[in-house]
C-alpha cells in the first residue's frame, strides 16, 4: 500500500493526474497519512465498500481524474497537518480511559479488531502526576524533541515517551532507559524492518549497572514473563512503535502471523563481573556506561551449547551429544547458523560463566566471532541447495561480501560465509544458557545521557550549543538554499546531471558540487558559524545497514554552470583544468557520517551537517569577493566496508521537505 | 429490662450491624463510593508542517487519452478489481489508449510525458 500510494503522489509531482484505488474501505486514514508523508496531502483515492467490484467504482475513478480541483487541492504552501490535542480525555473514569485508548476496535469491516493506541491490553492512565514523577529521572525538558520515528517519521518529545512508558506500566526510574530506547527506534530507516509479512520482532538489550538498579532480569527466565521491569520496558517499546512511529496492526504491521516478541521483549546483560566488554561498550560507549541496544529479527532456537562447554560439570549428559559436538561445541552454534532460512545476521546469547571462560582461555569476543564465521564457511552450491531464501537476496549478500557481483556469477565451489561478515554476529551475555537469535543490530544508545548525571548534563549542553545559532543575542541567522548543484560522474564524463534529484551516488567515481548565492549577507558581516546541511542516504554494500563514511568538502577554484557541468566540462566547451573538478587539495571540512545520529533521522534519510573553521573562512572570502564563489565539491575520502553508496538530496528533490534540500546556515553579526 | 427494651436493643444492634457490614463488605470487594477520575494525555506523535504539493489539473475527459492502469501482482484481490476497472474503461472510452501494467515499480517502465492519467491499485 505504501509503495503504491507513493507512486500516485510521485506521478502527481511529475505532472500526471493520478488516483489510488483501494480494494478495502478501512484505509482512509492511512491513505491520508501516506499522502502527507509524500507531501501531496490531497492526492485522490477511491475506496471500495465491502462486496463492491471494480465495475461499481469505475465512475468514481473517472471522476477522480476529471473532477475540477477544490480549493484545498490546489493549495501550495505551508501545510499544517491536523494536530491532536495534548490532553486526550478529561475527568474520565478508569473504564472510560481504557475505552478511549482502545478506540472503536470493530470499526473496520474487513480486518479483525485492533486497538487504536494500545497493544490490546489495558493501560495505566497517563496522568500529569505520573508524568511529573517520570520527569524527576531526567534533566531534559519535557518538550525537548527526541526524534522522528519510522515508519511514519513523526516527531515526538520527552513527554510523549513518558506517556507511553506510563501506559505500559513502567516505573519512573525506568525513564532514562525509555528515552534511550525511543532515540534508538529512530535509527531505523524508513520501512526497514517494518513492512514485511515475515515473523520478525524487536528486542532491546540493556547493558550496564542500571539494569540491576531498576530490577531487570538477566539471569534465569529472562525470556519468560514475571519481571516488572523487563515486561513493562519491552511493552513500552511496542507502544512507542505504535503511537510514535505509526506501526499500526494491519496497515504498516503486515506480518502473516507476527511474533510474540512484539508484545514485550527487553532483557538485560549480566555485566557484573563480566570480563568481556559489554554490548554497549563494544558499540562505543564508555566502560561502565549504561546503554541500550536495539535489535530486530527475533527468530530463535535454544542451544545447549554452553551447557556442554564444560563437560566436567555435566558428565551424565555429555555422552548424549553427537561426537563431533563433543570435540567442538561451537559447532552447535554454527549448525544453528546453517538451519536459519535467512542467515544474514545473528545474536548469540551466552551466559556469563561461558563468556568469562573464553576470556580466561585468552579468547576475545572478536576471536570467537571470527572463529564462528570461519567455521560457517560454505560453498555457493551448498547455499543453492540448503538456504531457502538464497535466490531472494541472501545469496547475493553472501556473494558480494566475498567479492563477487552475485551468487550466479560465482563458481559452485566459491566459499561464502553464512553471516556474510564476522561483524554480523553479536554476543549478548545474559541468562544461564545459550540461545541463537536471528538478530540484526540496529543501534546502541547511551542511557546515561538521558538521565540526571554528568553525561546527561554534557548532552544537554551540546544540544543547547547546537541550538545557539538561533539565539538573537549571538547574531543573525540566515538559511540559504542552494543556487546550483550537480554531480560529476567518471563513467559518463560528458554527461550533465544538473537536474538530478540526487548527487554523489557512486563512491570514488562521482563527486557532488554545490554553490550558494551569498549576496543577501552584508559585506560588513562577521561570520560566526557556517553549517552546510545535506539530506543523506547511505546504501549498504550488502545487508540492510550502512556503515560510516567520511566526506570531504573542498573549495572549488573555477566557476561552473549547473546545466552544463560534467566530469570533463565546467561550462559548455570549457573543460576543467583537471577532469573531475578543480578544487583545493586541503579540505575545508571533513565529516564522518554515522548513520544516523540523534535528532537527525527522518523517514528514509537523515541530515548531516558539515562545519569547520575553513568553511567559515571560505564564506567570509566569498562575501568579500563574490566572483570567487564557485562553491564546494564533496567527495568520499574514507568509507567502511559495508557502505557502498552515499546519496545526497539535490535541490531538485521533489518528494522531501525543504529540510532535506541542501542549505547553508550562516550565523553572523554586523561589525561597526 | 422488659421485653420491649430487649427488642429495642436487638433491633438497634441489627441496624448498626447491617450498616457496618454493608460498608465493610463494599470496601472489601473494592467498590468505591466515588469512582476515581483521570485526566490523561495523548500518546501519539505529530507531523511537522511542510510545503504541500498540489495535485495536477484534471482532464476534461478520458476520451482519446492515454490512461495507465497498474497493479502490483502480489495483491490478487486488487488485481481482480483493477482488471474490472480496466475493462470498463476500455468499454466506456474506446478511442482511449488504456494501458495495463503489472509491476511494483512502474517508474522504470513508464515515460511520464506519454501518459495523461494514472490509476493505481493500492495494494491493501
Amino acid at each position: 500500500m505504501e509503495h503504491q500510494t507513493g507512486t500516485v503522489c510521485k506521478f502527481e509531482k511529475l505532472g500526471v493526474p493520478s488516483v489510488a484505488v483501494y480494494a478495502k474501505n478501512h484505509v482512509k486514514d492511512q491513505h491520508k497519512s501516506l499522502c502527507i508523508m509524500n507531501f501531496v496531502p490531497e492526492a485522490r483515492a477511491v475506496f471500495l465498500a465491502e462486496g463492491k467490484t471494480g465495475k461499481d467504482v469505475v465512475e468514481d475513478v473517472v471522476a477522480a481524474l476529471t473532477r475540477p480541483r477544490s480549493k484545498e487541492e490546489i493549495f501550495a504552501g505551508l501545510y499544517e497537518p491536523p494536530k491532536e490535542p495534548r490532553i486526550a480525555l478529561e475527568n474520565a473514569t478508569y473504564d472510560e480511559v481504557q475505552t478511549f485508548y482502545e478506540g472503536d476496535s470493530k470499526r473496520f469491516e474487513t480486518i479483525d479488531p485492533r486497538s487504536d493506541m494500545t497493544d490490546g491490553l489495558p493501560v495505566v492512565p497517563p496522568t500529569e502526576e505520573k508524568i511529573l514523577e517520570f520527569l524527576k529521572h531526567t534533566i531534559h525538558d519535557r518538550h525537548k524533541i527526541v526524534g522522528r520515528m519510522p515508519p511514519l517519521g513523526n516527531t515526538f518529545d520527552v513527554e510523549k515517551v513518558a506517556i507511553n512508558g506510563i501506559m505500559a506500566g513502567c516505573k519512573p526510574e525506568y525513564f532514562p532507559i525509555l528515552l534511550a530506547m525511543a532515540e534508538g527506534l529512530c535509527h531505523q530507516a524508513n520501512n526497514q524492518g517494518y513492512h514485511t509479512t515475515t515473523a520478525f520482532g524487536w528486542m532491546g538489550v540493556v547493558s550496564g549497572p542500571i539494569a540491576k538498579k531498576v530490577g531487570m532480569s538477566y539471569q534465569r527466565n529472562i525470556l519468560n514473563p514475571g519481571n516488572p521491569a523487563n515486561a513493562s520496558i519491552g511493552r513500552a517499546m511496542n507502544l512507542m512503535k505504535l503511537n510514535l512511529g505509526g506501526w499500526v496492526r494491519g496497515v504498516r504491521m503486515i506480518a502473516n502471523a507476527g511474533n510474540p516478541a512484539n508484545y514485550t521483549c527487553t532483557i538485560a546483560e549480566d555485566v557484573e563481573g563480566l570480563k568481556w566488554p559489554s554490548l554497549a561498550e563494544e558499540h562505543g560507549l564508555a566502560k561502565g556506561e549504561n546503554g541500550i541496544t536495539i535489535f530486530h529479527g527475533m527468530k530463535y532456537m535454544d542451544l545447549m551449547y554452553s551447557y556442554f562447554k564444560n563437560p566436567s560439570v555435566y558428565p551424565g549428559d555429555w555422552g548424549k551429544l553427537r561426537p563431533e559436538l563433543q570435540n567442538n561445541p561451537e559447532q552447535w552454534i554454527v549448525d544453528g547458523f546453517k538451519a536459519c532460512s535467512h542467515p544474514a545476521e545473528f545474536g548469540v546469547l551466552l551466559d556469563k560463566k561461558t563468556a568469562n571462560q573464553y576470556y580466561e582461555e585468552g579468547i576475545s569476543k572478536e576471536d570467537l566471532r571470527l572463529k564462528l564465521w570461519n567455521m560457517a564457511a560454505v560453498t555457493n552450491e551448498w547455499g543453492v541447495r540448503n538456504i531457502p531464501w538464497y535466490h531472494h537476496g541472501i545469496g547475493g549478500l553472501m556473494a558480494r561480501a566475498a567479492g563477487y557481483e552475485d551468487w550466479k556469477e560465482a563458481p559452485k565451489d566459491a566459499i561464502f560465509h553464512l553471516p556474510p561478515d564476522p561483524k554480523d554476529i553479536s554476543f549478548i551475555v545474559t541468562s544461564n544458557y545459550t540461545y541463537l537469535f536471528k538478530l540484526t543490530h540496529i543501534c546502541t544508545v547511551s542511557i546515561d545521557k538521558w538521565g540526571t548525571g554528568p553525561k546527561a548534563d554534557a548532552f544537554s549542553k551540546a544540544h543547547l550549543a547546537a541550538q545557539s545559532l538561533d539565539a538573537d543575542d549571538k547574531g543573525k541567522k540566515i538559511v540559504i538554499n542552494a543556487l546550483a548543484d550537480s554531480q560529476l560522474v567518471l563513467a559518463e564524463p560528458d554527461k550533465n546531471f544538473g537536474q538530478n534529484e540526487r548527487m554523489l551516488s557512486d563512491l570514488g567515481k562521482s563527486r557532488a558540487i554545490i554553490k550558494f548565492d551569498l549576496s543577501q549577507i552584508p559585506v560588513n558581516a562577521e561570520i560566526k558559524s557556517v553549517g552546510l546541511q545535506l539530506g543523506a542516504h547511505l546504501v549498504p554494500k550488502y545487508g540492510w545497514y550502512a556503515g560510516n563514511i567520511t566526506i570531504g568538502v573542498f573549495r572549488l577554484k573555477n566557476d561552473w554552470s549547473e546545466n552544463e557541468v560534467s566530469w570533463n566540462f565546467r561550462h559548455k566547451g570549457k573543460t576543467w583544468d583537471n577532469p573531475g573538478g578543480d578544487f583545493e587539495s586541503k579540505p575545508s571540512a571533513i565529516y564522518e557520517i554515522t548513520p544516523p545520529t540523534f535528532g537527525e533521522v527522518a523517514a528514509g534519510a537523515w541530515i548531516c551537517e558539515f562545519r569547520d573553521k575553513q568553511m567559515k573562512a571560505d564564506v567570509s572570502d566569498w562575501i568579500q569577493n563574490p566572483s570567487q564563489n564557485s562553491g564546494w565539491l564533496l567527495k568520499v575520502v574514507k568509507k567502511e566496508k559495508k557502505t557502498q553508496i552515499a546519496d545526497f538530496d539535490a535541490k531538485e528533490i521533489n518528494d522531501r521537505a525543504d529540510m532535506f534540500r541542501p542549505r547553508l546556515i550562516i550565523n553572523y553579526t554586523l561589525s561597526k | 429490662m422488659n421485653i420491649k427494651d430487649i427488642f429495642k436493643g436487638l433491633s438497634q444492634f441489627f441496624l448498626v450491624n447491617v450498616i457496618v457490614l454493608s460498608l465493610f463488605g463494599s470496601l472489601a470487594y473494592g467498590q468505591k463510593t466515588d469512582a476515581e477520575k483521570f485526566t490523561v494525555y495523548n500518546p501519539k506523535s505529530w507531523i511537522e508542517p511542510f510545503n504541500a504539493i498540489p495535485i495536477n489539473k484534471r482532464l476534461n475527459t478520458l476520451e482519446g487519452k492515454t490512461i495507465v492502469v497498474m497493479v502490483d501482482p502480489a495483491y490478487k484481490h486488487d488485481r481482480q478489481v483493477m482488471v474490472e476497472i480496466r475493462d470498463e474503461l476500455i468499454k466506456k472510452y474506446p478511442k482511449s489508449n488504456i494501458q495495463w501494467i503489472e509491476e511494483t515499480k512502474p517508474l522504470r517502465r513508464l515515460k511520464v510525458s506519454k501518459i495523461d492519467g494514472l490509476v493505481v491499485g493500492a495494494g491493501t
